[in-house]
């Protein structure tokens, strides 16, 4: 609705009902693109959905994975996406025609790959069992560079995972499976910093505000914690003298649950949580550390969550259903925007008119206003955003519209099996019949409703 | 002489027996006429009487006509009934001897192992005695699929749920409706046992049936010769006839010679025309000329190139239209497009084969390491992993093809071996942790129960597996986009034909006067 018609959006930080739900598929994780308007989403069959936010309809559908899609991560621009599967493949998608840009395999599945954040011929994969590595792929012929997990002082064995990088790129931040927090630099692969955050339990996640000031980190202990970036690519930086001062630590000490997925609100305000085996998301105020709310709505676990850049919406993945739900705030519609001196009255008001009210106004004032008006300089190129900085940017991709109708579908949930007799579709049912191209003849028990 | 023109009309049978003007057939005709008797012979069409397999044939469910009225054979203008012809009538042709079994049919002359009428061959779908019903009769194209029906005589009935009563298959004659594969008794719809075995050429139930949008039972069209009810002939590739067979075909002949009388008639006025003093040597002589060859010529050239070419529906192209095209067919730009799109085709075919190579490496792979363990000397047990490097390119097309092109590769897909790596080599793919780990031997990772390479062989097979099946699905898509614009193309320049320079053409001058009537502005 027009921004200007509800004026609330402004006060309400956080969502509070789940307003939309969107299927396709099993969906097993969600990212937001940086300007928000475009949410992927990765499948159990390795399929990459793209939404637009705007209509919550399917923009692209991606094929190229095998198995389960286990993190995806947008480029700057919002042309490339990176997609990493359980199969050990990591692929760089150019959302232009929807096409594979660049294929990487590696030796070992993919926990998460993140893109940098201004390059996007440059990706940080994290691999299960396995070390690390820095992806270059300028060209077709990946380059990798494998990184450190651990200090040489430190002698566990450890696995990373979890990464991602700075804001400005310059630096990587990994978590290890022993509660290692390291910071890596990419120029030349070298730990600088490392730093045990969590006793004994993996890191399971790492988030970072827009900002890049303040990192979210997510244990297996079931602590949420919050740091203090220092800032890392001033020149003259000195390892030695880095420094996480830790800021919150949020936990559910009642249930002692453990935290399934955690991100920043669109302003690092607050702090939202999926937790496991409960059906509530969390949300903590960072100003105070203090719970503000438990959102209620799906009768499931939330897998994934995510909030959106700059809006109050938060996105989360049901565990088993697959399904996306979408919390958002609804604002009632307030007319009296439309217009200035419309107002709005609880009880039917008597209105008793002025003795002028009918009044034709004399001609040359009518004449006059009408004149100044004509004077008046109207801005018709300006667009109203409500955050000016990111319209300005200069590589502003826009993904073209798809004309095929049979991809832009969100699957139907019921199959025809033989004669009147529907079923659900099961998660296990996945595109093995439509993949072969046996659309007609043997699919006339399983007539499933492709619109070709 | 042979000779094989109708001067009424344009009989189908007729008019493509020109080209096949089978010579053995001048012998077959003169002895025919020698043998005949009273009423004169009159060539047929020529074609020799062999005994024909009947053919399923399509058309309008013409009405018997009477006797006594010589009709010319029903189908004188090219109209067929277009309901008939539209639609379904490919299957004919190439089709189906298929012979349907007859449900319950107990009392027909073959042995229960499902009465198979010789040779007749109707499109209606037959009750089969057993349970292969829906299975069976799965698309309508079934061919006779005897053998692998079970032998079931005719002695079971199925109780399933059947036809408008929904009641059991007693051994009644039933039929299946096309779109919906319910059987429905003869009785309940109102069809009899021979229409439907010869007769129907595509059951609609009455459930299914939708008359506006052209979903109705189709027939095939009766022999000319009134009161013979056969299925005509209409659509063998040789010799279509409007007939059910040849002996019809003369007997019509020989009655239209006999409403012409013998002699000519005594009468007080002038005739009206040429055709009251006809008489039946006049008749058959002209049937002979040259005159009738000419406008016969005629008429096939008019049916030509209206693209009506009988035993194919109308207004469909001659088979062999894309073997060569006609100029300006397609436009600059679609030719552009068809061309792009046949180039994709064939990048995506490449892309294939480089999948099958990948499988081919996966499959030397684990023969290596097999071999590896079962070696008697080894130092494995069934545990250990078996990845090995040179396996690191699977799945991703464009570095595989280059790895394919190192010497190491051919030499390894020529001897369908994997031979161990030296150290050199080794160290030259291993990076990193993996380098110093020491897991790597030869090339191969050695560890036991590796967690890292879990289930490698399914993994990188299935990934290639979806990528086959990926790029044909894509291919698939471009070569139906082309189908579509050669099609397109194609209706264009069937209906540029028709109306060409919208005029109406005609035959032959009938009247000086005609020429300027009919002529249409624009």
């Amino acid at each position: 609705m027009n921004l200007l018609l509800s004026d609330d959006y402004l006060l309400q930080d956080y969502p509070e009902n789940i307003t939309n739900t969107i299927r396709s598929g099993h969906s097993t994780c969600v990212r937001f693109n940086r300007k928000g308007d475009y949410l992927a989403s990765g499948r159990g069959d390795g399929t990459v959905v793209v939404w637009d936010i705007e209509t919550m309809g399917v923009a692209r559908k991606l094929r190229g994975h095998s198995k389960q899609v286990q993190s995806l991560s947008w480029s700057r621009c919002g042309r490339y996406l990176l997609s990493a599967c359980a199969g050990w493949k990591a692929i760089l998608w150019d959302l232009q025609d929807g096409k594979k840009y660049r294929e990487v395999r590696f030796r070992a599945p993919v926990y998460g790959a993140e893109l940098h954040p201004w390059n996007h011929h440059q990706f940080a994969a994290a691999l299960f069992e396995a070390q690390p590595v820095l992806v270059d792929v300028q060209d077709r012929k990946e380059i990798q560079y494998p990184l450190p997990t651990a200090p040489d002082y430190d002698t566990v064995k450890q696995t990373t995972t979890a990464m991602i990088y700075t804001a400005q790129g310059t630096h990587l931040l990994s978590g290890t499976s022993k509660g290692r927090l390291n910071i890596i630099d990419t120029t030349t692969q070298q730990l600088i910093y490392s730093e045990k955050i969590a006793e004994r339990s993996a890191v399971l996640l790492l988030r970072l505000t827009e900002s890049g000031k303040d990192l979210l980190v997510n244990s297996n202990d079931g602590i949420i914690r919050t740091f203090h970036l220092p800032d890392l690519s001033a020149p003259d930086l000195d390892p030695d003298t880095i420094q996480l001062p830790l800021e919150h630590k949020f936990q559910d000490v009642v249930n002692k649950l453990r935290w399934g997925h955690v991100t920043f609100s669109a302003t690092g305000e607050y702090v939202a949580a999926s937790a496991h085996n409960n059906h509530e998301l969390y949300i903590w105020e960072r100003a105070h550390g203090s719970l503000v709310r438990m959102l209620e709505g799906p009768k499931e676990e939330s897998t994934y969550l995510e909030w959106h850049p700059h809006r109050a919406l938060l996105v989360a993945c049901g565990a088993e259903t697959g399904r996306i739900n979408i919390w958002s705030v609804t604002s009632p519609q307030k007319w009296s925007a439309l217009a200035p001196d419309f107002v709005e009255v609880e009880d039917n008001v008597e209105y008793i008119e002025k003795e002028d009210e009918f009044d034709i106004h004399p001609h040359e004032e009518i004449q006059k206003r009408r004149l100044d008006q004509e004077d008046e300089d109207i801005d018709v190129m300006g667009v109203v955003g409500d955050n000016t900085e990111l319209e300005k940017e200069a590589d502003n991709f826009r993904m073209p519209i798809l004309f095929d109708l049979g991809e832009s579908d969100s699957e139907d949930e019921f199959i025809n099996v033989g004669f009147g007799t529907l079923r659900r579709k099961s998660p296990g049912d996945q595109d093995d019949g439509e993949g072969t191209g046996g659309e007609k003849a043997p699919v006339k028990k399983r007539g499933r409703g492709r619109k070709k | 002489m042979a000779f094989s023109t109708s001067f009424f009309t344009l009989d189908p049978g007729v008019a493509t027996d020109t080209s096949n003007h089978p010579s053995p057939s001048d012998e077959k005709t003169t002895t025919k006429m020698e043998r005949s008797t009273s009423p004169q012979t009159v060539r047929e069409e020529e074609q020799p009487a062999a005994d024909l397999p009947n053919l399923s044939a399509q058309t309008q469910f013409s009405s018997s006509e009477e006797t006594q009225t010589m009709h010319p054979p029903p189908s004188s203008e090219y109209g067929f009934d277009q309901e008939s012809i539209a639609g379904e009538s490919t299957k004919s042709t190439t089709s189906k001897p298929v012979s349907r079994k007859k449900k319950g049919t107990a009392t027909v002359i073959k042995p229960p192992k499902r009465s198979r009428p010789g040779g007749n061959t109707s499109m209606g779908k037959r009750k089969a005695n057993k349970t292969a019903k829906p299975a069976g009769s799965g698309a309508p194209s079934l061919n006779g699929d005897f053998g692998s029906d079970p032998a079931g005589g005719a002695s079971e009935s199925d109780s399933g749920p059947y036809c408008l009563c929904r009641g059991p298959d007693n051994h009644r004659f039933m039929i299946a409706c096309d779109r919906c594969e319910d059987w429905f008794h003869g009785d309940c719809i109102g069809m009899d046992k021979w229409t439907g075995e010869n007769l129907v050429q595509k059951y609609i139930c009455p459930n299914c049936s939708d008359p506006d949008r052209g979903y109705v039972t189709r027939y095939k069209k009766m022999c000319s010769y009134s009161s013979c009810k056969n299925a005509a002939r209409v659509d063998h590739v040789d010799r279509p006839s409007i007939f059910c067979s040849d002996d019809h075909c003369q007997m019509w002949w020989n009655d239209l010679v006999c409403t012409v009388p013998k002699a000519p008639k005594i009468r007080s006025n002038k005739p009206i025309s040429f055709l009251d003093d006809l008489t039946r040597e006049d008749f058959i002589s002209l049937l002979d000329s040259p005159v009738a060859a000419s406008y016969y010529q005629q008429a096939q050239q008019l049916t030509s190139s209206l693209s009506i070419i009988p035993g194919q529906p109308p207004l469909s192209l001659p088979p062999d239209f894309w073997n060569n095209p006609p100029p300006n067919l397609l436009t600059q730009e679609q030719e552009n497009f068809l061309s792009g799109s046949a180039a994709e085709r064939k990048q995506l075919g490449e892309e294939v084969l480089l999948c099958k190579k990948m499988l081919e490496l996966i499959d030397i792979a684990i023969q290596r390491r097999d071999a590896a363990i079962s070696s008697p000397s080894t130092p494995y047990n069934k545990d250990v992993c078996g990845y090995d490097v040179r396996l690191d390119h699977i799945g991703a097309s464009y570095q595989f093809s280059l790895f394919l092109q190192t010497d190491q590769a051919t030499k390894m897909f020529k001897s369908g071996k994997m031979e161990d790596m030296d150290e050199d080599s080794q160290a030259k793919w291993l990076i990193g942790e993996d380098a110093a780990s020491g897991n790597y031997k030869g090339g191969m990772c050695t560890k036991k129960k590796c967690p890292t390479h879990r289930q490698w062989r399914d993994i990188l097979t299935k990934t290639v597996k979806y990528e086959v099946r990926e790029l044909t699905r894509g291919a698939k898509e471009r070569l139906d986009g082309e189908q579509r614009v050669r099609d397109a193309a194609a209706a264009r320049w069937l209906r540029k034909g028709m109306f060409d320079g919208d005029s109406v053409e005609h035959i032959g001058q009938v009247d000086g006067v005609m020429d300027e009537d009919v002529k249409m502005e624009g």
